[in-house]
């Protein structure tokens, strides 16, 4: 005997009026069921044939009108019985005859699958809802999913017998995914760095994090994400150093300046947008967690830095040499995720991922020309390192915003990263955005490149730190040159370098040409002077 | 006759020919379905001749299809379990047992016990509902537990 049954569930306080589909060869139990679940509360409904019942089903999920639970009746308590079952995805396994007590609680099934789509959903609040009005709520359609409606969509129990096998498939039922908004990617963040890249586990973040609605599979898939990321960053910075390219390219341009950058980035070859892509890709999740984390303190730390920097332009901090192998798109965009990441043990965080890039310091600078100019720029560097997180990250993920034509900033930014770096248009326009927007880069700047970033990034510095910096920006124009010669990959670099502070932004590398960014920079002076006094850039 | 009935009933449980699951079937019977466990019972009845009637001729086969006979007895296993034949049950499950280790013998012999518990049954419980309807509704939400 066969049976399955589904229910959904109705308006009424959860769990009364769950409906129930039962299903099962045998008419005796399907009557009996039906009586049952009655006086559960329950609709039941009963349609008989096991076969056609599948189909139903199956045909009920394609058309997103149930979600499945499934529950296994059988006569049948065999242990080997009950693993078949629940290995089938049974969610349950009653055994038959089946008491009314073991009905009561069928509703369990279908709440916990609420809870679980309702964490994925972007949106813990609705959970929260739910959790006090009991799931009633949720069992409405859509509105408690994270503002992603799914109309019509009910939960089904399903309780599915099967003396000889399981139907009812719950794999087919829609799980709401988890968005990770800035501020629980930031808490995530907070939390690897706490543990410790290496050694962190999912239990331990989720633990650390704090999030009641979150589950260990969310975190773990989450963090799965977050490596790879890191690594194709790694990858990209590699890459990018060999390269020499920039890629960002396809920036769209949020800004019109923002756009003739984007698309001169994008000249790079397709590795190299990658690249970018994958910088870009910190920003954003930078901007997004360091919008959400504690701006305020990050900032001062990045000032801090930024001031340390100032000092000592082979400042003992780490972050310079990132930025000088700014090359190691990995060290780089790590230690940017670093800091958005970890809102106030960034410098910690990126020590350790700087050592890695201590290693390729002329690695970005490679690209193309004139790595002993990049060098220099390590004094620069420094300027650099600071800010680049938090401050911007807002303006960063509101750029980005742009980019994608969302409108808020990052409600998803966190995600999107990922998923970004993988399209590596968004990521890419992510960062450029982002400088862009902390620039404010006009369209009608000049600037085609990533170059009016860099004297960007030297304004700031002279404001963070001191005029110095900003000399030696203008000074050196040819290391602007230099860095911006080197293509994506050092913009890159800088980007992933200078964690997008909150005047600059990320600094996205573009594709530029020397002679472009000396002019550039002259230009820039003028504007970021004004610029940084407001704290807007205009590009 | 109230006290009849529910001695009647007693008989049953204590012969063993009824479990618990009759207990379920009456709890949920109420006002809005009068005679429940009779309809069940009913309903059971005929449709387990059907599978008793499948079983027959899966035995009369040569050589007997073990796996076969075994997935017959667990629909028939599992639809009497939903009136609380227990006794049907007990014959079920050592039906099974036979075929599992492909004893065809023992299978038939099973079975017609099988059968004889289950006629048994049918009739005491055609007994008790008769009564039970004699007396009317008003005994039958009197009855014991």
């Amino acid at each position: 005997m066969d049976s399955c049954g589904f229910s959904s569930p109705r308006t009424e306080c959860f769990p009364a009026g769950l409906r129930v589909l039962v299903v099962d060869d045998d008419p005796t139990w399907l009557k009996i069921l039906e009586k049952m679940l009655k006086k559960c509360n329950y609709e039941g409904c009963d349609f008989g044939l096991r076969k056609k019942i599948e189909r139903n089903i199956k045909m009920m999920i394609r058309q997103e009108l149930i979600d499945c639970v499934c529950a296994v009746m059988s006569v049948d308590g065999e242990t080997s019985r009950v693993m078949k079952g629940v290995q089938h995805g049974a969610c349950d396994y009653l055994l038959k005859p089946i008491r009314m007590k073991e009905l009561r609680n069928i509703w369990q099934h279908v709440f916990r699958k609420r809870i679980h789509e309702v964490r994925d959903f972007e949106g813990h609040e609705s959970l929260d809802e739910m959790m006090l009005r009991g799931g009633a709520d949720l069992l409405d359609d859509g509105f408690f999913f994270g503002g992603d409606p799914v109309p019509g969509k009910k939960r089904k129990d399903v309780d599915h017998m099967s003396d000889d096998r399981v139907g009812g498939d719950p794999s087919s039922l829609k799980k709401a995914r988890v968005v990770w908004t800035v501020d629980l990617h930031q808490k995530f963040v907070k939390a690897v760095n706490l543990i410790g890249f290496e050694k962190v586990g999912p239990k331990k973040i989720l633990d650390l994090m704090g999030v009641p609605w979150l589950t260990r599979e969310n975190v773990a898939s989450h963090l799965q994400k977050y490596r790879l990321y890191l690594s194709r960053l790694q990858k990209e910075n590699e890459l990018r150093t060999t390269l020499g390219g920039t890629m960002h390219s396809d920036l769209p341009p949020k800004d019109a300046a923002a756009g003739p950058g984007n698309a001169s980035l994008q000249t790079l070859d397709t590795k190299s947008s990658k690249q970018n892509i994958s910088v870009h890709h910190d920003d954003p999740r930078n901007c997004e967690g360091i919008a959400k984390a504690s701006p305020t303190p990050m900032a001062e730390t990045k000032a801090a830095e930024i001031s340390d920097l100032a000092k000592s332009s082979t400042s003992s901090i780490s972050f310079d040499r990132s930025f000088v192998e700014s090359s190691d798109a990995k060290s780089e965009p790590t230690i940017q995720v670093q800091y958005s990441w970890s809102a106030g043990a960034s410098p910690l965080q990126f020590k350790p991922e700087q050592k890695p890039q201590a290693r390729a310091p002329p690695i970005g600078f490679k690209q193309e020309q004139k790595p002993p100019l990049r060098f220099k720029k390590e004094q620069q560097a420094p300027l650099f390192v600071a800010e680049h997180r938090f401050d911007h990250a807002p303006v960063a993920v509101h750029h980005r915003k742009d980019n994608k034509a969302s409108d808020k900033p990052s409600p998803t930014a966190t995600d999107p990263p990922y998923s970004k770096a993988k399209r590596g248009q968004s990521s890419k326009a992510t960062k450029v955005e982002s400088t862009a927007a902390l620039f404010c880069i006009q369209p009608e700047r000049p600037f085609t490149d990533c170059h009016t970033i860099d004297p960007i990034p030297s304004s700031i510095w002279s404001t963070k730190t001191s005029q110095s910096f900003e000399q030696n920006l203008y000074d050196e124009p040819w290391h602007i040159n230099a860095l911006l010669g080197t293509g994506s990959a050092l913009a890159s670099d800088y980007t992933s370098q200078y964690p997008p502070n909150p005047y600059l932004g990320t600094i996205d590398p573009f594709c530029f040409n020397g002679q472009e960014l000396i002019t550039d920079v002259s230009s820039l002076k003028f504007l970021i002077d004004p610029v940084i006094d407001e704290g807007l850039y205009i590009a | 006759m109230q006290r009849q009935l529910a001695n009647m009933k007693q008989t049953l449980f204590d012969q063993g020919y009824l479990d618990e699951q009759f207990i379920q079937l009456e709890e949920l019977q109420d006002d809005a379905n009068p005679n429940f466990v009779e309809e069940v019972v009913t309903l059971y009845y005929r449709d387990s001749a059907r599978l008793i009637q499948n079983i027959e001729q899966a035995l009369e086969k040569s050589p007997l299809d073990f796996s076969k006979l075994e997935c017959l007895m667990h629909q028939f296993k599992g639809s009497s379990s939903s009136i609380g034949a227990k006794r049907v049950k007990s014959e079920c499950t050592q039906f099974k047992e036979h075929c599992r280790v492909g004893n065809a013998d023992g299978c038939k012999r099973t079975f017609q016990q099988l059968k004889k518990e289950y006629a048994t049954l049918k009739k005491k419980v055609e007994v008790y509902f008769q009564f039970a309807r004699q007396i009317g509704p008003v005994e039958k939400a009197c009855r014991s537990k």
